[in-house]
């Protein structure tokens, strides 16, 4: 397959699930447009290393790096800020049981960047833990132990104990990758 | 098994911003964006910007430790901004037109205030100490329209003046933060845990760069204008258009940075040369002070560097959306000095 009949490929496999990941981070418009298309671009310059397979945890690599660029620029001004605008003390005080989106949204900006990356990785963007770990760079225990660790922090931040949910609905499956999880 | 067996994390997932967004491939907008992209021949040597040194991920993914590969990224990136200031000293800038007459007048005065400041030695161990007052809007929900600016509060900031990887602190809303750059984690140390970073042992070195200088990379840029506005343009290609990119690099090193005299000058000489920068001559900073600005508008957002009119020395700045007049971010600086330590004040 000639490089750019690959690229086209990738292009149409991976376009949306990047405009999303642009989304969940909260750029839009040109801003949304740009980490799209400089993480694309980086696809095309570096096609041949792109892996044969499954490129799209490669992808999400490349664009968190991109973005990562891009809001250090002016992460004195805003990306910092962000992070601390909603202080631990004040989301441990909302009500616990309502898992209500603001409450949700308000703890994991609370979290560190790193924390809430994978989180938002696994639950916004849909990632499998083994995709996880193409992203982070590490093994996927490792991968699985930093989600896990993560996911207590954000239950700690929202005022509810790691066991909470666990078996709470129905359906839930025991002995799920999560929580084999030892830490 | 997938995570989402997890109930947080379900839950989670509902709180993400616009569940019902579909974007398609096959939009102009993505049409347009395959063509643009393909144009470039794949194999095109990579520009020398550290951004994108650090964008590709390993490959093979797991392959090398990430420790390694990202402190290799690290020296390459130190290494390529310092061939960059030797190599840029022969290239044109990209646009001659510049700032608008008052504000290349303004800015010239500005500079030659700035040239005459005195300089202190600095030595590699001490930090360098921004007190300052911020405010910026808060948009709570993804919805973006409930907004407000918060009121004003004080930031402090210590950095090393040698190395990012010495630990630094951020002192805000009452919340002390330690700010450290590990080998792991090049891209942003604000907020990690510090693990084995410790300011007698830094575990990296990292003079830092555009929008993360220390004041020894601020040394070390050129002082001709031209030069200094061809670096930030090439370093710091980005989200925005060459004028706006400059104008706010130039702008985040005013604010929370200290810039040798010479340094400080030729950047507002830099900044003389932007096109599309103008005067407003009276702005207030986030402590009330008035001031005349240099100030640029883009996408609807008019940014104001603010300076006092008797001395010119930099107020702060203020960000206002220019279809309301709703301001978006003011900050105001009081106090800039090199320290020993991190957390002390100066006097």
């Amino acid at each position: 397959v000639d490089p750019e009949t690959r690229f086209r490929e990738v292009f149409e496999l991976a376009y949306a699930p990047l405009c999303r990941y642009a989304r969940h981070r909260g750029l839009t418009g040109p801003d949304a447009e740009d980490l799209v298309a400089q993480t694309m671009e980086i696809a095309w310059r570096r096609i041949r290393e792109m892996p044969a397979t499954e490129p799209l945890p490669w992808l999400y690599a490349v664009a968190r790096n991109v973005w990562r660029n891009s809001a250090r620029r002016d992460r004195r001004r805003r990306e910092l800020l962000a992070r601390f605008r909603v202080r631990p003390q004040d989301v441990a005080c909302q009500d616990p049981g309502g898992l209500e989106p603001g409450a949700l949204r308000a703890a994991l900006a609370s979290l560190s960047g790193d924390d809430q990356e994978i989180l938002r990785l696994v639950a916004w963007d849909g990632l499998a833990p083994a995709e996880l770990a193409v992203v982070l760079g590490c093994s996927p225990n490792a991968a699985r132990t930093r989600l896990h660790r993560a996911r207590s922090r954000l239950a700690a931040r929202l005022g509810i104990g790691p066991d909470l949910q666990r078996g709470a609905l129905p359906g839930h499956k025991q002995g799920d990758g999560l929580d084999s999880v030892e830490v | 098994m997938t995570p989402l067996d997890d109930d947080l994390l379900t839950a989670l997932r509902a709180a993400r911003p616009d569940p019902g967004y579909q974007p398609s491939a096959t939009s102009p907008e993505a049409r347009a964006m395959l063509a643009r992209i393909v144009q470039a021949p794949p194999a095109a040597p990579r520009p020398a910007r550290r951004w994108w040194l650090l964008a590709a991920p390993g490959s093979p993914p797991a392959g090398r430790p990430a420790t390694r590969r990202r402190t290799a990224a690290i020296i390459i990136a130190a290494a390529t901004a310092a061939g960059l200031t030797a190599a840029v000293l022969t290239l044109q800038p990209a646009n001659t037109t510049g700032a608008s007459p008052a504000a290349m007048r303004l800015l010239a005065e500005i500079a030659a205030t700035a040239a005459a400041q005195p300089s202190p030695p600095v030595r590699d161990s001490q930090f360098w100490y921004i007190n300052s007052w911020v405010a910026y809007q808060v948009c709570n929900g993804g919805s973006g329209n409930n907004c407000l600016l918060e009121k004003p509060h004080e930031r402090q900031i210590w950095q090393s003046v040698s190395n990012l990887c010495v630990t630094g602190l951020l002192r805000e809303n009452g919340q002390d933060t330690p700010l450290a750059e590990t080998p792991n984690n090049p891209n942003g140390g604000i907020g990690t845990p510090l693990s084995g970073t410790s300011p007698s042992k830094p575990q990296c070195v990292d003079r830092g760069h555009m929008n993360d200088p220390t004041y020894r990379f601020l040394q070390s840029l050129p002082t001709d204008p031209h030069a200094l506005l061809s670096l930030i343009e090439q370093e710091m290609q980005g989200q925005q258009p060459r004028p706006q990119e400059a104008f706010t690099t130039i702008g985040d090193l005013l604010r929370e940075a200290i810039a040798p005299p010479r340094v400080s000058a030729a950047l507002y000489r830099a900044a003389a040369l932007i096109p599309g920068v103008t005067v407003v001559t009276d702005a207030t900073d986030a402590i009330g002070r008035h001031g005349v600005a240099v100030a640029m508008t883009y996408q609807g957002v008019q940014s104001e560097w603010i300076f006092s009119k008797q001395t010119l020395q930099y107020l702060g700045e203020r960000d206002i959306n220019t279809a309301n007049g709703s301001i978006t971010g003011e900050a105001a600086v009081l106090q800039r000095a090199f320290v020993d330590h991190p957390g002390q004040t100066p006097g």
